[in-house]
């Protein structure tokens, strides 16, 4: 069994935070995330795990390589595939697909799951489904049960199934989006003979899937399709004629959650400290290799309370429920912590409050600080006094105080943010007026007003906070509790991205789209030929393809002529079949040829591209005349006032053979095409 | 070894015989395939692996045991080869054991050719015992179960499964089963007595107290038994222990030997999570319904075992007799060598 972990989740819900550090690395309940995910696997009986790593890939693959992973002994072969090209799980899966890494079923599992399910039932389920039925069964989709006022849910993921009770086939799958309240079933799904549908407003998305090999062909096939959503909306609208059919193995049982918003994060951690995601809990130390593991590190206390058998507590200091300290962090006196995860090495000082609140590791708090609700990160220095309200994030190595009150759901950083990030930024979900914001730059000083003295580092979007006036909203968008916008919006963010990348470095990217349109559609013609597809369908698909890379009508004219030629010599072994197969090509594809060559502008680009592959390829210009230019000339794609004035005008091509070799050649045809034309006006 | 550490690890194992026979099938192919040159080299092995496994699944105390009682029949194998009486290396003086110093320890030193194969078939017959340990319990059956007895009995283990079967052979007696809530192995074990015709009644775990007036015996299986005669038993056991004292009821603890333990309540007892077991509330209240609104803030435990204290155990069963609590120190002498009581 393989699985592909999708350790990037391709938006910004932890940005700031994300900046330089991706969310799979992020410590939770003191381990990081991703190790979560890896171990699962490997007890599920996965053998080989590629995991695709996208932002600060090099993170990802420094932790695997000093991981356990990286062990002779390790159970399962962990790859990782490093690509910053990549914008989406569509992009994954159709690099998948360009590699045809799976011949058999695969799982894709997002890089912040954090589960103690068996995968082998939903496995099984899917295997004897795809058995019974050997093309149909596409994928299947592992969902949970969660009540509907479940503290896990959030906005971001909130879904509505309708599903066949008999065969747990999905017939219709909403994700609800913004304030939507209403769903459309299509009454087609109800009309089915005999069927017992279930509509189903229990069930979470784990993210997981269990894939057939022809999921990432049709990813391919779809350039559009970016999320696993996109995938299985499309299947489900086209099932009726392609045939293919989604279905959902439901946990009842076990644990499993994702990490996507902070909101998330909390409830995770929360979940692991409560000891649901058993074995993962925090005295079994799931990262580190199983040599040096020992598990009596950690001493569990009554009220899931965890200390780590090397952090101090100072006198009259206290932690309460569902808590974690970790490794060599000491705590002055007179402290109150609970319901919170402290992380390794952090001092903190005489008379605090903590509540509900993640402090990762090295970091500082004075005394008399009172932080709730927040989120702090690596190295950040808090000095005495300072208060922290709900919903704030320090990110990494910031300072604030001493003496000051941080508003409720601040976001602090250091980061060397553009413009462009801002706008981008989906997460804080700016309005019109305020993506036209103030740059930030390096040079600006830090925000000493907001974060005391000593701060050191910027406040985010805190100068539009008091002007936009509510900040409650504000922070539980952050959190995730109820993100206004949704899927929606991180599609658009991607989209912006994309377009946003091609103005900067145009050429680079245009090259690179062009080279993908050229692969792109010499694919789709050759499995033309293969499978023996309508013309018309193949226009449509060249033509999709054609919007998706903003390509000229020249570039596909010249790219599609290009490809059949490619594809000929591709095909033949033997110059002798070189002919008949060209020929054969072109029998085929006349339709389409007809199609992309209704102007002469573009008859000519395609009699050069004809010549510039002639000059060289041999083959090619020895039969140039007899098939090529006489065959589409016969059947109209090139009219003899092109091919004269091609003849006439002779471009500086370069290649093995020069343009006077082809003149050469073709003189014999150009001869008789001039007769012909004589002899048509004589009529005349 | 790596594929071993990792059962270990995700409890791949299927009750603690299991254990034991994986514990000891793997020190055995340790014994045969690693070189070593005499006694003293092949115990450090076995420390070193044992250490190891031993840190895999620290609650597991019968992992431990069979690491020592391999290092035991290694001493006890090569001071047989030296031609030494067994009784003499065993038996330490008082006066070795109060004069400092000059005792450090049996040299091993000696290379003997014939330890490895000697060894191994110790171990074998110690493989054997271990086979043979269920069927020596339940043998002793007869002698405990009367006719027209009331026995009540705790969750699954079995070992109770074979001794009541077995029992049932000749006579004729009632089972109270107390479920065991939240994996209600109970329910299993009574519909596998009922299947061979034993009178069997199902209760619940609250329903302990109200019962045991009219119980004649009771008989449970354990995790392991502790040096001072104590159990780590499934959880709920400590409760039919009180009940059974309170009405007088024996209380008869079945367990192989091999599940006798060097450790003390107190060793172990300051951490929760080395000696009990908190697994998932999963089972005690579903992740469905835990998580709603209402319930934030409600914490939920699963604790799987039970502490239950020597002197509410009248007879401790294994597969060499009956035995009370209180000379467990004396069969642990026998058992493992004191060298060897620190891994």
């Amino acid at each position: 069994m393989e699985a592909v972990v999708i350790a990037d989740s391709f938006n910004k819900r932890f940005y700031p935070v994300t900046a330089e550090r991706p969310r799979c690395l992020f410590p939770v309940a003191n381990q990081p995330l991703i190790s979560y995910t890896l171990e699962f696997l490997s007890i599920c009986g996965v053998k080989h795990i590629y995991v695709y790593a996208c932002h600060c890939y090099d993170q990802v693959k420094r932790y695997v390589q000093q991981s356990k992973w990286a062990n002779a002994g390790s159970p399962c072969t962990v790859t990782v595939v490093c690509s910053q090209s990549l914008t989406s799980v569509g992009d994954v899966l159709r690099e998948v697909d360009q590699k045809t890494l799976f011949k058999t079923d695969f799982l894709v599992v997002p890089g912040d799951v954090v589960s103690n399910m068996q995968l082998a039932t939903s496995l099984k389920e899917h295997r004897a489904r795809r058995e019974k039925d050997k093309n149909a069964p596409l994928m299947t989709l592992v969902l949970r049960t969660s009540s509907p006022t479940h503290r896990s849910r959030t906005a971001e993921d909130d879904i509505v199934l309708a599903l066949d009770q008999s065969t747990n086939r999905v017939l219709h799958y909403h994700r609800f989006l913004k304030t939507q309240s209403k769903v459309n079933f299509p009454l087609s799904i109800f009309q089915g003979p005999g069927s017992r549908v279930e509509l189903r407003y229990d069930l979470i998305d784990t993210g997981i899937s269990v894939c057939s090999p022809q999921v990432p062909q049709l990813f391919t096939d779809n350039f559009d399709y970016q999320t696993q959503y996109d995938l299985v909306k499309g299947v489900l609208i086209n099932e009726e004629f392609l045939g293919n059919q989604i279905h959902a193995h439901i946990e009842k049982s076990r644990y499993c959650s994702r990490v996507y918003n902070f909101h998330s994060y909390d409830v995770v951690s929360h979940d692991i400290l409560s000891r649901w995601s058993h074995p993962f809990v925090p005295e079994n130390t799931i990262d580190e290799p199983i040599e040096n593991c020992k598990s009596g590190d950690c001493d569990l206390l009554r009220h899931n309370v965890y200390l780590h058998n090397t952090c101090t507590l100072g006198q009259n200091s206290v932690v309460l429920d569902c808590s974690l300290i970790g490794r060599g962090t000491r705590i002055g006196k007179r402290c109150k912590i609970s319901n919170s995860v402290v992380g390794n090495n952090c001092h903190i000082h005489d008379d605090c409050i903590i509540d509900g609140s993640y402090i990762w590791d090295n970091s500082t708090i004075g005394s008399n600080c009172k932080i709730s609700k927040s989120f702090i990160c690596d190295g950040v220095q808090v000095h005495d006094g300072v208060i922290v309200h709900q919903g704030s994030v320090l990110c990494d190595m910031v300072h604030v105080g001493p003496k000051v009150d941080l508003d409720s759901g601040s976001v602090v950083h250091l980061s060397t943010l553009s413009n462009d990030d801002f706008d981008s930024d989906e997460m804080l979900h700016f309005d019109a007026c305020v993506s036209a914001f103030l740059p930030y730059s390096y040079c600006l000083p830090y925000d000493i007003g907001e974060l005391g003295d000593e701060g050191r580092g910027y406040l985010w979007g805190g100068h539009e906070g008091s002007e936009s006036g509510s900040d409650a909203p504000l922070v539980m968008q952050m959190w995730g509790k109820w993100i206004l916008d949704d899927h929606d919006g991180s599609e658009s963010e991607l989209s912006s991205l994309a377009s946003g990348d091609e103005e900067n470095n145009d050429p680079i990217i245009l090259d690179d789209d062009l080279s993908t349109f050229q692969k792109e559609v010499k694919e789709s013609l050759c499995g033309g030929i293969e499978e023996n597809i309508q013309c018309d369908n193949l226009v449509l698909e060249i033509n999709s393809s054609k919007y998706a890379y903003n390509m000229s009508v020249k570039d596909v004219v010249q790219t599609v002529t290009r490809s059949l030629l490619e594809i000929a010599t591709d095909r033949t072994s033997n110059n002798a079949h070189y002919f008949s197969t060209v020929k054969k090509i072109l029998a085929h594809y006349i339709p389409l040829l007809l199609n992309y060559n209704k102007h002469g502008s573009s008859q000519l680009d395609c009699i050069y591209t004809l010549e510039e592959f002639a000059l060289n390829s041999e083959p090619t210009l020895n039969c140039l005349v007899k098939v090529i230019l006489m065959y589409l000339y016969e059947s109209d794609v090139l009219s003899e006032e092109v091919i004269l004035h091609w003849n006439s005008n002779p471009r500086k091509l370069t290649g093995i053979f020069s343009t006077e070799e082809v003149r050469n050649k073709v003189e014999k045809f150009i001869e008789w095409l001039e007769e012909a034309e004589e002899e048509d006006s004589d009529d005349a | 070894m790596e594929q071993f550490l990792l059962d270990l690890k995700q409890e791949k194992f299927n009750g603690s015989y299991d254990l034991a026979y994986k514990t000891i099938n793997h020190l055995r192919k340790v014994i045969s395939q690693t070189r070593w040159a005499h006694a003293q080299e092949l115990m450090n092995t076995i420390r070193k692996e044992g250490k190891q496994i031993v840190a895999a699944q620290p609650s597991e105390y019968v992992v431990g045991n069979i690491v020592r009682r391999v290092l035991k029949i290694i001493r006890e194998e090569y001071v047989r080869l030296l031609g030494e009486s067994e009784e003499s290396a065993n038996k330490e003086s008082l006066h070795q054991m109060f004069t400092p110093g000059d005792y450090d320890g049996e040299d091993h030193t000696k290379l003997l050719k014939e330890l490895k194969t000697t060894v191994i078939e110790a171990v074998n017959e110690y493989i054997e015992e271990m086979e043979a340990s269920i069927h020596n319990i339940s043998a002793q059956a007869i002698e405990h179960i009367h006719s027209n007895e009331v026995i009540l009995t705790l969750g699954k283990s079995r070992t109770v499964e074979a001794f009541l079967k077995q029992a049932a052979k000749k006579r004729k007696f009632h089972v109270i089963v107390v479920e065991g809530a939240p994996l209600y192995h109970g329910h299993e074990l009574a519909k596998s007595l009922a299947s061979k015709g034993i009178e069997t009644t199902v209760i619940t775990d609250t329903a302990i107290f109200a019962i045991m007036s009219r119980v004649n015996k009771v008989i449970i299986g354990t995790h392991s038994v502790l040096a001072n005669g104590g159990l780590k038993a499934v959880n709920g056991a400590h409760m039919v222990a009180l009940a059974a004292a309170h009405h007088a009821v024996p209380l008869i603890v079945l367990g192989a030997m091999f599940k006798l333990c060097l450790l003390h309540h107190s060793d172990i007892g300051g951490s929760e999570a080395t000696f009990n077991r908190l697994a998932s509330p999963q089972e005690v209240l579903g992740y469905y319904d835990a998580g709603s609104e209402e319930m934030t803030g409600v914490q939920i435990y699963n604790p799987t075992f039970d502490y239950v204290p020597p002197e509410l155990v009248t007879l401790f069963i294994s597969n060499i007799g009956g035995n009370a609590p209180s000379y467990m120190y004396r069969l642990l002498s026998e058992l493992y060598h004191p060298d060897d009581h620190v891994l």
